[in-house]
């Protein structure tokens, strides 16, 4: 399986870049004002944004081949928590679109966001 | 052929430059949370938005005639990227793409530049000088930049070569037995479309190699891995029927173009 590629540094991240952990809970509500609740999944799962603000062409480039290679948010891959480097062998890109922006000479930016799958 | 044009600078594009790739999955999520995920393919494409700053009178009206020709959005023309390595299979030689001369042997697996073993080992079995080349087709007299990663134990040994119908560029880089990153740039002329990039070996000489770009532009890069598709896209098209030009100044202009290409007609 692929895996999310690392940073000429050997870094998944750079700062800033965010950690999100989400249980899914249904809510059913009645008229006499009780409520049932039951969760979606079992545990909660994870999602990360990386917003990469220093970048060079090669490290731009090959995050812009990954996306394609992934076909955007279709393909699973495995992804190395930067908090503990605990590695998920399921995750998926969230979003269909990728966008680099080269801002001059060996300095560009993108943003990607990652979602465990269940 | 239309082929978006250059400017007279040899930049395909100014800072910031922004690349965009699209793509669209269909989800189906059951009732337990699992999911179905299926890709549609033909709708993914690249696009580019390009921003223009401080164009001379000569620069806005190459655009603006480029623009006229394509009728806006109706007609398709080639596209370098001007963010990425216009050929295909920068690492493995040995792909169909790449043409060796007949006494060329090509062995991979080689220490690169980096400590990983992603080079190849040419070796000149002939009494001769033989190339490997790769030919794109893309406007011989546009601005290239052909770098690669080169060790070679034979001074002169190797040359970085440029082909096109009526001339060629080469350079003798300066090589020794540590890896050296060098580069040939210019035009490499005539009015046709096709260029051939590479390298040629001197008789009974073998160098390693790795990390063949090639760039409309005039100097190198950061060197970008490529596989199965490069940076020519030969059916993109304008996004937009329209075409605004800003006037900054006497003989100044700025313009914004975009550009995309839908994979599914690549």
């Amino acid at each position: 399986m692929a895996e999310f590629p690392r940073l000429k540094t050997g870094a998944i991240a750079q700062y800033p870049a965010s950690r999100t952990e989400s249980y899914d809970t249904t809510v059913l509500r009645f008229l006499d004002g009780s409520e049932q609740r039951f969760r979606n999944a079992a545990r909660p799962l994870r999602r990360w944004v990386l917003r990469l603000d220093l970048l060079d062409e090669s490290e731009l480039h090959a995050l812009d081949q990954f996306f394609v290679t992934q076909r955007g948010s279709l393909d699973d891959f495995a992804f190395t928590d930067p908090w503990d480097e605990t590695l998920y062998a399921s995750c998926r890109l969230e979003e269909p679109q990728f966008v680099g922006q080269y801002l001059a000479e060996r300095r560009g930016m993108t943003s990607m966001t990652i979602r465990e799958n269940l | 052929m239309l082929t978006f044009p250059q400017l007279g600078s040899g930049a395909m594009a100014q800072y910031p430059l922004t690349k965009f790739q699209h793509t669209r999955t269909v989800t189906n999520v059951a009732p337990n949370g699992s999911t179905w995920r299926y890709g549609d393919i033909k709708s993914e494409q690249s696009s580019w938005l390009l921003e223009y700053n401080g164009l001379t009178d000569g620069e806005f009206a190459m655009l603006r005639d480029f623009f006229i020709a394509c009728e806006g959005s109706l007609q398709s023309f080639t596209f370098l990227d001007p963010a990425g390595n216009l050929l295909m299979h920068s690492e493995n030689l040995q792909e169909a793409v790449w043409s060796a001369g007949p006494g060329l042997q090509i062995a991979t697996g080689a220490t690169g530049p980096d400590g990983e073993q992603v080079a190849t080992t040419l070796s000149n079995t002939a009494q001769t000088s033989q190339s490997i080349t790769q030919q794109l087709m893309i406007p011989a007299g546009y601005q290239y930049c052909l770098s690669l990663y080169a060790k070679c134990d034979h001074t002169g040994g190797i040359r970085g070569v440029m082909y096109s119908d009526t001339g060629d560029l080469k350079l003798t880089p300066d090589v020794s037995h540590v890896w050296r990153r060098f580069q040939v740039s210019g035009r490499p002329g005539g009015s046709s479309d096709g260029v051939r990039f590479g390298i040629e070996l001197g008789p009974g000489v073998s160098a390693d190699v790795f990390g063949f770009q090639v760039e409309a532009q005039h100097g190198a890069s950061e060197y970008m891995k490529t596989g199965s598709v490069g940076g020519v896209y030969p059916r993109a098209r304008l996004a937009d029927d329209s075409f605004t030009v800003t006037g900054e100044g006497v003989g100044v202009h700025s313009v914004a173009m975009r550009v995309i290409s839908m994979k599914g007609l690549e």
